[in-house]
Order: C-alpha cells, then sequence, then structure tokens
C-alpha cells in the first residue's frame, strides 16, 4: 500500500493554491507551498504549519533550486493566471508570454523536475489545477488554450505514466472566488467581470476536490473532476448577423 | 429556496454492481432510497439488508417504467442501469444487441429522467446522477457501447442547461474498468481476443459510489458535473498503424 503523505503546491500564496495548501495541511498532509511573494507564504504557513518555497515557476534556474530537496509525493500544479479577456486581436504579446510561459511552460517544467523522482519511488500524484475553458469556449483563444494545454498535458502524462504506479488528476473548475480577474484585468472591467450575483465555488470547495483525488484507494486514479457553481453554466448558441453589405 | 436538503433517491440498474454500491451508500447515509430493477428477488435481499425500497421494472418497457416511476418523488435520481450488449464491434453484433444498449443506456435513461423531471422542477430541488463512461469521450473501439455512454456525455451536458435556473445539480461519473457482471452479460460467449478479466487492480462498485456520493454530498452551491475514475493500471488512447495491401502495390 502506497500513502502519499507529502505535497507541493504551486502559486499557494493565494486563491485555489492557498485553499489547496489549507485543506491538504488540515488533511495531515505534509505541504510544501510555492510562490513568488514570501510574505504571503509566511502568513500561510503560520496558518498552516506548511514548509514555504519562493520561487518564479516561469525561472528555470530558480524552480531548480527550490525543488532541489524535495521529494513531493503530490505535486499541484496550480500557478496560473489569465490575459487576454479583450480578445486575441487585442491582445499584449507580453500577455500572451506570460499566460503560456506561465499555465503550460510553466507546468510542463514542473512535471519534469519532479516525475524522475516518482518514477524511481515508484509513487506520486500529479494534479493538475485546468478549467472549464479547456473544453468549452469561454470566448478567450489565449486562456482556453493554455488550459486545453493542461487537460492534454494530464490524458497523455497518463499513457506516459503507464505501469508506474503514479497518478494524474485534472481539475476542472468553472468561477471560483480569487484574485483571478484583479490580475487578468484593470480594476474597472475586473469589478464587472466579478459581479456574477451567483455563489461561486471557493477555494476550498477546489481543496476537497484535490483531497478526494489524493485520497482515492492506490488502485483509483480520479482522473477528472469538473465542477461548477451551480448557478454557471456553459454552452449556448449565439447568432450574430453580420452586416454584408 | 435553492439549498433544501435532498433526502430521498431512486437508483436504476439497482439490483447488481455499481446500482447496488450506490444503494448500499445512499442508505448508509441517511437518504430514502428506491432501487429499482428487472429482478425482484435480489432487490427483495437488498431490501432486507439496507432498507431500500424495491421497485420493480422493465426498462425497455416504457408503459412498466412509467408505471413503477408514477408514485415517486425523488430528490437524486441516480440513472446508472446499462449494459453493453454488442460491445466487440458493431459488424458482429445482432439487432437485439444495438436495441438493447441505446434502449437501456440511451433512451431509457432519457424516459426515467423526463418522467421525474418535471416534480423535480416544482419542487425546485434535485440531482440528477448519470452513470458514463470512460468510453464516452475516448474511443475504445466499440461504435455500439461508445456511441450509447457518448450520448449520456451530451444528455448530461445539455441537461445542465436546459436546466438553467431551477436549482436542479446535474453529475456525470464516468468509470474506467469495475469489477461487475458487465462482462458476463455483454459478452456471454467471449472469443480468445476478448479481455473479459484484466490482470490489474479494477475499480470495485465501492469506488464508483464513493464518486457518486463526492459529488451528491458537495456543498449545495456546487455541481460537480464529471468525475472521471480509472484504474491506476488503466490507461486510454494509443495511435496505430496498419498496413494495408494496396491495389496498386
Amino acid at each position: 500500500m502506497v500513502e502519499l503523505t507529502t505535497a507541493l503546491v504551486t502559486g499557494a500564496s493565494s486563491g485555489i493554491g492557498a485553499g489547496v495548501v489549507e485543506v491538504l495541511s488540515a488533511a495531515g498532509f505534509k505541504v510544501t507551498a510555492l510562490a513568488r511573494r514570501v510574505d504571503r507564504l509566511s502568513k500561510l504557513s503560520d496558518r498552516t504549519g506548511c514548509a514555504v518555497a519562493v520561487a518564479d515557476v516561469t525561472d528555470p534556474a530558480a524552480m531548480a533550486g527550490a525543488l532541489s530537496e524535495l521529494e513531493p509525493d503530490i505535486v499541484v500544479c496550480n500557478a496560473g493566471l489569465g490575459a487576454g479577456f479583450e480578445g486575441m486581436a487585442g491582445t499584449a504579446h507580453a500577455d500572451i508570454k506570460s499566460v503560456i510561459d506561465t499555465n503550460v511552460t510553466g507546468t510542463l517544467r514542473l512535471l519534469n523536475l519532479v516525475l524522475p523522482g516518482m518514477i524511481a519511488r515508484r509513487r506520486g500524484h500529479v494534479v493538475t489545477i485546468g478549467s472549464v475553458a479547456a473544453l468549452y469556449p469561454s470566448n478567450s483563444a489565449l486562456y482556453g488554450a493554455s488550459k486545453a494545454a493542461i487537460r492534454q498535458i494530464a490524458l497523455n502524462l497518463r499513457m506516459e505514466l503507464a505501469g508506474t504506479g503514479v497518478r494524474v488528476t485534472d481539475l476542472q473548475p468553472g468561477r471560483v472566488t480569487t484574485e483571478f480577474y484583479d490580475v487578468a484585468m484593470d480594476e474597472e472591467k475586473a469589478a464587472a467581470a466579478k459581479n456574477t450575483g451567483i455563489r461561486e465555488l471557493s477555494p476550498e470547495d477546489i481543496g476537497n476536490a484535490v483531497l478526494y483525488a489524493v485520497t482515492a484507494p492506490q488502485h483509483v486514479n480520479v482522473m477528472t473532476i469538473e465542477l461548477q457553481p451551480l448557478e454557471q453554466t456553459y454552452g449556448g448558441m449565439g447568432v450574430s448577423p453580420v452586416d454584408w453589405s | 429556496m435553492a439549498g433544501e436538503p435532498l433526502r430521498s433517491a431512486l437508483v436504476t440498474g439497482a439490483s447488481s454492481g455499481i446500482g447496488a454500491a450506490c444503494v448500499r451508500a445512499l442508505t448508509a447515509s441517511g437518504v430514502e432510497t428506491w432501487a429499482l430493477a428487472r429482478r425482484m428477488d435480489r432487490l427483495e435481499a437488498l431490501a432486507a439488508e439496507t432498507g431500500c425500497i424495491p421497485l420493480s421494472a422493465d426498462l425497455m418497457d416504457a408503459e412498466s417504467t412509467e408505471a413503477a416511476l408514477s408514485n415517486v418523488a425523488p430528490d437524486i435520481l441516480i440513472n446508472n442501469a446499462g449494459l453493453g450488449a454488442g460491445i466487440t464491434g458493431l459488424a458482429t453484433a445482432s439487432p437485439g444487441d444495438v436495441a438493447r444498449t441505446i434502449g437501456t443506456n440511451v433512451e431509457a435513461l432519457l424516459q426515467v429522467t423526463r418522467v421525474l423531471l418535471p416534480g423535480m422542477i416544482e419542487r425546485g430541488r434535485g440531482h440528477i446522477v448519470n452513470m458514463g463512461s470512460v468510453a464516452g469521450s475516448y474511443p475504445i473501439n466499440s461504435a455500439v457501447y461508445g456511441g450509447s455512454k457518448g450520448a449520456v456525455r451530451m444528455i448530461s451536458q445539455n441537461l445542465r442547461l436546459e436546466l438553467r435556473g431551477t436549482g436542479i445539480r446535474v453529475s456525470e461519473i464516468a468509470p474506467g474498468r469495475v469489477t461487475t457482471e458487465f462482462f458476463e452479460v455483454a459478452v456471454p460467449d467471449p472469443g480468445p481476443n476478448v479481455p473479459t478479466t484484466l490482470p490489474i487492480t479494477s475499480l470495485t462498485p465501492e469506488d464508483i459510489a464513493d464518486a457518486v456520493m463526492f459529488a451528491v454530498n458537495a456543498p449545495p452551491h456546487v455541481n460537480v458535473s464529471l468525475v472521471e475514475v480509472q484504474p491506476t493500471e488503466q490507461h486510454f488512447g494509443g495511435v496505430h498503424f496498419d498496413p494495408l495491401e494496396w491495389a496498386d502495390g
């Protein structure tokens, strides 16, 4: 019986990452919280007893350094951000770079660093934080592409890791109350984007989904959990007449 | 008002496998549960064990189904009844295989849901849990079964939209290989190329009931729309090259 006891959570200084750290710590896991903002991590550590690692997931040297002494059983690839919600036609190059670097390349590089140890120890659980935007068009080519990449990373890792016992779970949340929109857009647009009038998911809801997946019996791989607010749905059909004259 | 507790459930295909495990999990957590299936002897044994209420109906028979559902008003509907007749290939499937798989997995699921939905909408509470399959999202080499579960996938997703504003939740649980009677029923006479048993630790019906209860027990503001759950030792996908002999050499 493989018992997973240690976890690394990226993007841990706020939002979903901090929620996952809180839930896993409360459940008895020994958690290392990784992020850039050391002051926030210190407060999280005071609250939860987690260990702290300071690094930027887009900085290969910093990540290699931060992970050199760590052998986490569970890695929660959470660091991510959104930008370009005004549409690809109006998105700055720097925003494209930062979303893909953080959400996609950062995740791949992190996995590249932790997987050899997991395979060698024959124990491990990779949890990616994807999004409903991976499957359902939500009007952002950039963000949707980055999360669709996460979905394919998780699905293909399951094949790459066949026979190793290392598990992979992709969580695909809908709207969660975090600082996501404050980072993604200016203050006025963020205020509008956040004003949904519904009961959104909390970071703790996502933490509980991670906990369900990582505490499943070892023969069970919870591959995907898609969850969203009861009051949020996806899809529909639009018609937008064009002036053909 | 949204957020009222869900206190009762109906499980289809409850006489064995995943359905029976769901009945056990629901009754154990204090949910009044109707267990629907054809095999009354099995249901009575399950009732004696769990306190569930047996409900006999043949889901392939619309009148029998509607009659059985006429006096029940469950908060939670677990659309579990399903089978895999014709799973080894459409070219060798019988007309009855196709009719039974589509009739049970797709049509009966729609009919049971159709009968129970108006009451849920009127009461302003409900949770529909559809038993899908990994075969609904990933090609596993079975047009009939994959087609039926692909339909379940789209039924689940579209119901979420149809039920906007009603407070009714819709979840789909999509398992990989589970140890049940599924293959004995689906492939009564397996040839050497049909893997009815696998050298891995498969999921148990209890593992699937755990996923169902994860969705059912989520806080009222949370809709768990999909849980894909597989044996750690099973994966899906692959790329194949199968050279042909060509007429033009």
